[in-house]
């Protein structure tokens, strides 16, 4: 082989290592962008689940603050005076004696 | 991410307060109804005292007239008539002054509190009117009135409140 043809031969060689080169750096390149989004989009599921369950917690405060208030109220309503009770009571015996059935 | 959020935040939360609404409001119509009861449960012993006066008797007879008026009857009429044992006496000797003769009675022994119960002789009307029977045929106004009797105050402060 002469000079000229092993000069030609390294030019060519030369271009594709550069080529594979290029290609190279191509492919790691979408392969770091696609590994960033995958960690974004990690990132994103635990900042909404964390979002998410501190809002939960929040809701829980809230609805035992509900319940809470709806004891007071059965404990107000069953401080009813005996009394009211009595007369609830006889309000029924009267309205049970007295009432008028068709006929009557 | 908020599109995502939002919704997801708008379930939990129907989730959540929806249930501790809806188990609030279940404590408040439990106890009302243990209430209410209580009230019907005083009445039913104050009915059974009631049966033991001396007012029994004109409401007995009040009964007896208003079943059997109530089937409309024409002269010669047979009636069965069943009352509480401690009645038959009593009613059978009445039978005769409240509708002069002009009706027929055959009186049995009914099981229960006071009041009477009229059958024409078919079979095929029969009017209720015993203690227990007017007690609850009113029960579902009588609860009304109990619970505005009760709860009109607390009603106002509690029970309408939208959470």
């Amino acid at each position: 082989m002469s000079l000229s043809s092993l000069l030609v031969e390294e030019k060519k060689a030369m271009l594709f290592v550069e080529e594979a080169r290029k290609k190279a750096e191509e492919i790691l390149k979408e392969a770091k962008a696609e590994a960033d989004k995958i960690l974004k989009e990690v990132s994103d599921e635990e900042k909404i689940k964390e979002i998410l369950e501190r809002y939960e917690e929040e809701l829980q405060r809230e609805a035992e603050k509900i319940v809470e208030r709806y004891r007071k109220e059965v404990e107000r309503i069953k401080s009813v005076p005996d009394e009211l009770l009595e007369e609830a009571s006889d309000m029924i015996v009267r309205e049970v004696i007295d009432h008028k059935f068709r006929g009557g | 991410m908020k599109n995502r959020i939002e919704p997801e935040k708008l379930l939990m939360r129907r989730r959540i307060i929806g249930k501790a609404v809806m188990d609030g409001r279940r404590l408040l119509i439990l106890a009302k109804n243990d209430l209410i009861n209580e009230a019907f449960s005083r009445a039913i012993e104050k009915l059974e005292r009631f049966r033991e006066s001396e007012e029994y008797e004109k409401f007995l007879v009040k009964c007896f007239r208003e079943a059997v008026e109530a089937m409309n009857p024409s002269n010669g009429d047979e009636f069965i008539v069943y009352v509480n044992r401690r009645d038959l006496d009593l009613l059978e000797k009445k039978a005769g002054e409240i509708f002069k003769h002009s009706l027929r009675f055959k009186f049995r022994e009914g099981d229960f509190m006071g009041g009477v119960i009229v059958m024409d002789s078919s079979g095929k009307r029969i009017f209720y009117n015993t203690i227990e029977s007017r007690l609850e045929s009113l029960r579902p106004i009588l609860r009304e009135k109990v619970a505005s009797m009760l709860f009109k105050e607390v009603r106002m402060g509690g029970e309408d409140r939208r959470d």
